[in-house]
């Protein structure tokens, strides 16, 4: 099923929190969203889980208007986590499965499947503030698992985690999305949503800026250029079409290609100045992309 | 695999969650079990204390009329006498002396009697002792005279006085006095705590933001009826306990004998308790969203405070005299009506007809408030940060 989030604003007072926010996070798809802090991320997944109520627009499941009904198919991680300190970890994580409709027996074995799973098998029975803070993460990642959901709402899931936590949580977000499951889930930490993600949302300012395959946003942004050509003089690429000269010293020069740029008529003129020890193009990364889309 | 829900089990599996969290608590088993000894204990203590008004005994040297004197007079003034003969004196003085005798009664001359005693005669037992000397000395005489006393005694039987009183003492009074304190003690106790057990459960759930993954798959009146039922069923558990220890010590140690009286106020504490729990509670559970920090609670849950130590004097006020016109009017008014209510039914002067409309009264208001609560809850539960005021809560 798709998570479909449809043209949702949302305004505090005169400031715009959410300006006509359109997505979707489609079956079984890893989807990172990324923005900076007070770019509307939180909002747009606390209107998703129905925390907040959006002033316009919808959020659907599989077509189907997102009720509280549906919400309780949802798996969610908010950015703020929470659980009752004083309470022990199974009897919580059982509650909590309780609460979106399990029973007791399906509640108890989904208990016991998801902390083997995730390594806390044997500290159910403490209170959740005895625990050490990666496994109060573990036990939150837990929480939003335990019901076997439909959909994975994760706010910045892999903060404050250890190396080894960063993979356990990769590895289960992916295994859900080999599910069929849509995944989205917010991070600052985007050579990891370069990597993990099918498709990427940059958000900035209550605005979608970009939406899609990492692939497809690194190939629009302009491509970078690196020559090192140790007797090019400054501004021997000055005049060639759709090229601008970013950083030039050390006989290395760094050049950003627009339109109508011609890599082999750069390597010409590039060898007109002598030799040519090496000519690589780069891609932006996402996080290259990040920076170009939230100064613009 | 999530299913849907049903409200009723949604708001059934956060009472339980909260019904279970306050009764494991080991502070709860460890203080409850203390209290209830402590009841126990006193009423015990009491109808021991109060036993001590068991017959007065008194020995009488050599003088079986004098005796059977007492015995008449004392059963016949309600303050029966335990007479027992003592062969000399002697005896009778060191009986007294070893606390055996509370009097021993030494015959002299000429119809005068000594009496012995430790240090003073009870003035009860001392009248019974002077009319039994007095007459015992007026029947000597008759009968040396040749009157037949048992003949004058039939002949004067039905000079008696009978007394038509207009307003009779309730001899219940005192009890009921007594069960109408401890039900106003009780329920003060009991609302003020529970409610606040309410406002730091909120607190709880909104510092730790658990709350934001509970509002996830519950509607904020669910999590909110539940809550308030769930500690609500603990406190009525407790305020259970707590009537039942002590109506039941009274009953069975004789200290309480108006049974009737005993278990129709305890059950009007246990009803008026529910009323003005979910009064109070609703109103607990929104001052507790408006906090972010248990220490703010406080700030918010103080009027709530003043309000019911404002009952509680209320009703203190009015134990002497329920019937007092300020006390009736008052009595309607909820929510002096949980405290006053349960005070005037175990006074005796509640009238079904107030009982009834008092109750329906108070439901009106709760649900009314019960509206507005909700809407304060809702409206601050996911309000990170300063206090709330009530005026920012209440208003637009």
């Amino acid at each position: 099923m798709t998570l479909t989030i449809n043209g949702v604003s949302k305004r505090y007072g005169d400031v715009v929190a959410l300006d006509d926010v359109t997505f979707d996070v489609r079956p079984g798809e890893l989807f990172g969203f990324v923005g900076s802090n007070g770019a509307g991320k939180t909002t747009t997944m606390r209107i998703v889980l129905g925390v907040l109520a959006a002033d316009s627009g919808e959020v659907r499941l599989g077509g189907r208007p997102v009720d509280l009904d549906v919400r309780r198919t949802i798996g969610y991680m908010p950015e703020e986590r929470g659980l009752y300190p004083k309470m022990k970890v199974g009897a919580q994580l059982s509650y909590l499965a309780r609460l979106h409709g399990l029973s007791r027996s399906e509640a108890d074995a989904a208990v016991a499947r998801w902390t083997g799973r995730l390594g806390i098998a044997e500290r159910v029975d403490d209170a959740v503030d005895a625990l050490s803070l990666g496994n109060q993460q573990r036990v939150q990642l837990a929480a939003a698992l335990v019901h076997d959901p439909k959909v994975l709402v994760l706010d910045e899931p892999f903060s404050g985690l250890d190396p080894v936590a960063v993979d356990v949580m990769s590895d289960v977000l992916i295994e859900k999305a080999e599910t069929g499951v849509p995944v989205i889930f917010s991070s600052h930490q985007l050579d990891l949503v370069q990597r993990l993600c099918h498709r990427v949302g940059i958000i900035s300012k209550g605005t979608m800026r970009a939406v899609g395959t990492v692939d497809e946003l690194r190939g629009h942004g302009a491509a970078r250029l690196e020559v090192h050509a140790p007797h090019a003089p400054e501004g021997w690429a000055a005049d060639l079409p759709g090229v601008t000269t970013v950083a030039h010293g050390g006989g290395r020069t760094v050049l950003l290609l627009g339109k109508g740029a011609d890599d082999q008529q750069i390597l010409r003129a590039a060898l007109a100045t002598g030799p040519v020890h090496e000519f690589s193009v780069h891609r932006p990364t996402l996080t290259d992309l990040f920076r170009e889309v939230v100064a613009a | 695999m999530s299913a849907p829900l049903s409200p009723v089990h949604a708001v059934a599996l956060v009472a339980r969650r909260e019904f279970l969290t306050q009764v494991r608590k080991k502070s709860f088993l460890i203080s409850n079990a203390i209290v209830l000894l402590a009841i126990v204990g006193g009423i015990v203590a009491v109808s021991l204390f109060a036993g001590d008004d068991e017959a007065a005994t008194v020995g009488v040297v050599g003088d079986p009329a004098l005796g059977a004197t007492i015995s008449a007079i004392g059963d016949a003034t309600g303050s029966s006498v335990d007479v027992s003969e003592v062969p000399d004196a002697g005896d009778g003085r060191d009986r007294v002396r070893d606390g055996e005798l509370d009097v021993a009664l030494i015959p002299g001359p000429g119809g005068s009697v000594t009496a012995v005693a430790e240090s003073e005669i009870d003035p009860a037992l001392r009248a019974t002792i002077d009319t039994a000397v007095a007459q015992q000395a007026q029947v000597d005489a008759l009968t040396a005279r040749g009157v037949d006393p048992s003949a004058l005694a039939a002949d004067t039987a039905r000079a008696t006085v009978t007394v038509e009183a207009l307003d009779p003492p309730d001899p219940e009074q005192g009890q009921r006095t007594t069960l109408a304190i401890a039900a106003v003690v009780l329920l003060y106790m009991q609302i003020m705590m529970f409610g606040m057990y309410v406002a730091m459960g909120v607190v709880e759930e909104k510092s730790s933001r658990v709350v934001e993954l509970l509002l996830s798959t519950l509607r904020p009146l669910q999590l909110l009826w539940g809550k308030i039922i769930g500690i609500g069923a603990v406190g009525l558990l407790q305020l259970t306990a707590y009537g039942v220890a002590g109506v039941g010590a009274g009953l069975a140690t004789g200290t309480l004998t108006v049974t009737g009286t005993a278990l129709g106020t305890l059950a009007g504490t246990l009803g008026w308790f529910v009323l003005g729990f979910a009064f109070f509670a609703v109103l607990y559970a929104a001052a507790g969203s408006m906090v972010s920090r248990q220490e703010d609670v406080n700030a918010t849950a103080s009027p709530l405070m003043v309000l019911i130590v404002a009952m509680f004097f209320a009703a203190f006020s009015s134990v002497d005299d329920p019937e007092s016109t300020w006390s009736t009017v008052l009595s309607w008014i909820p929510p002096f009506s949980a405290i006053l209510m349960p005070l005037r039914i175990a006074a005796g002067v509640a009238t079904p007809l107030q009982i009834v409309g008092t109750i329906v009264l108070m439901l009106l208001v709760t649900a009314a408030l019960s509206v507005l609560g909700a809407r304060i809850y809702r409206r601050s539960i996911l309000r990170i940060g300063r206090v709330v005021t009530w005026k920012e809560a209440v208003g637009a």
